[in-house]
């Protein structure tokens, strides 16, 4: 019975993710100049899914969780909050490194969506996307 | 002529830096007079058509109130100096103003004054003109020499000491030998370089009546920052800017496509 219980969790959880590797792996795909749309939870400094065009090094991608909490929760967050007063919170972030461009952009919940592409990566489109990915993960239902 | 350029070419500098959107991410297409239209109605007519249901979108959400200055300061600027473009403006500038009796306070202008705080955008993009692109280091120190104090707080720092500091926000200037540390770990995910671009989004936390946190995105799409913190690494001409958010994006997409440019420029030397 426990067996059962266990199994059921794991195909609902699983079936969650997946829901939502599809929005992320389908928005990915409509994102101009994006090789890789993520879900990242800056707090702990991982990716939680991701989707990428062309095979990416797993490092490349976790890269974007370390970025993330370094831009939206880490040092750069605290310092330049406390510059600005204390009241105030990193909810977006642009880095352009060369001719790649990441873009982080704070969601409702814990979670950022992380994208890396180049110089051509569409900052409204990632704009666009973003609402439905975090729609979806406030519903739960991810589909 | 404003800042050497003439009416025409601002009008089109504003078009080139907002974009048209996804196909065209740093830049425009090119445009094309249609008969007995003078470039610069063209550009009034584009300008109608595209960027000012964008803006309304962004003023709908309590942003892009400086580029709507900014495009007044333009058209405005253009039809003092055409002198016979109020008809082609009129219609823009009246729907500008038709947005300024939305949620957001506006401050009509008379045709014949240009608002006044127009400094640092308009200023900031002119070097998006010149051809071939500049490096973004020339780009950069054009953006220091023409910026307006009033409108954005700047600091100008080398290897994290601090050279000057403009506008009220001193207690930016701890951030100087910060930033430099910052971009040294932001490694780019596939190079491994160091960024030189950093652009960090802000808002106020205040008391969270539902209990969400902030967020830069909402359920339609808006964002909710307000302060956009930009640090651009470029060696003794390294800067931190803060200024309204709502110009975050005409930022970012110049200095992407001053990096994009430079970066091709290598590629072909190679």
């Amino acid at each position: 019975m426990l067996n059962l219980a266990v199994c059921l969790t794991a195909a609902l959880v699983g079936a969650l993710m997946m829901s939502v590797q599809d929005r992320i792996a389908e928005a990915r795909g409509r994102l101009a100049g994006c090789d890789t749309l993520a879900l990242v939870d800056p707090d702990m400094a991982i990716v939680l899914c991701a989707a990428g065009g062309r095979k990416r090094p797993r490092e490349q991608i976790d890269q974007l969780g370390a970025s993330a909490a370094l831009l939206l929760r880490g040092v750069v967050a605290q310092a330049l909050t406390q510059a600005e007063g204390g009241d105030r919170r990193v909810v977006g972030a642009l880095v352009v490194t060369g001719a790649e461009t990441e873009v982080f952009l704070q969601g409702p919940g814990a979670e950022v969506l992380s994208a890396h592409g180049g110089g051509d990566l569409c900052l409204d489109g990632m704009a666009e996307v973003a609402p439905a990915i975090f729609a979806a993960l406030g519903d739960g239902v991810g589909g | 002529m404003i800042g050497g350029l003439t009416g025409e070419e601002a009008l089109r500098l504003a078009l080139l830096t907002w974009g048209e959107g996804d196909d065209a991410p740093t830049g425009a297409r090119p445009l094309t007079p249609q008969a007995g239209e003078s470039m610069t109605e063209a550009v009034l007519r584009r300008i109608a058509g595209i960027i000012l249901p964008r803006r309304l979108h962004l003023e709908t959400a309590g942003q892009g109130r400086l580029q709507l200055d900014v495009m007044r300061g333009v058209i405005h600027r253009a039809c003092d100096e055409a002198g016979d473009l109020s008809c082609a403006a009129g219609p823009i500038l009246a729907r500008l103003d038709g947005l300024a009796e939305g949620p957001v306070t506006w401050r009509v202008t008379p045709l014949t004054e240009p608002p006044a705080s127009v400094g640092l955008p308009v200023s900031a993009l002119f070097s998006r003109l010149h051809e071939p692109p500049l490096p973004p280091e020339e780009v950069l120190a054009r953006f220091l020499d023409r910026l307006d104090p009033e409108d954005a707080a700047l600091l100008v720092f080398e290897r994290g000491v601090v050279r000057r500091i403009e506008g009220a926000d001193s207690a930016l200037a701890p951030l100087a030998a910060f930033a430099t540390t910052m971009a040294a770990s932001l490694q780019g995910s596939g190079s491994g370089e160091e960024a030189r671009f950093i652009l960090l989004l802000t808002a106020e936390t205040g008391p969270a009546v539902d209990g969400s946190s902030p967020t830069m995105v909402s359920g339609d799409g808006a964002g909710a920052a307000d302060m956009a913190t930009l640090i651009v690494l470029g060696g003794a001409n390294s800067a931190l800017l803060r200024f309204d958010a709502g110009l975050a994006k005409p930022v970012a997409d110049l200095w992407r496509d001053c990096l994009s440019q430079e970066a091709i420029s290598e590629r072909d030397r190679v």
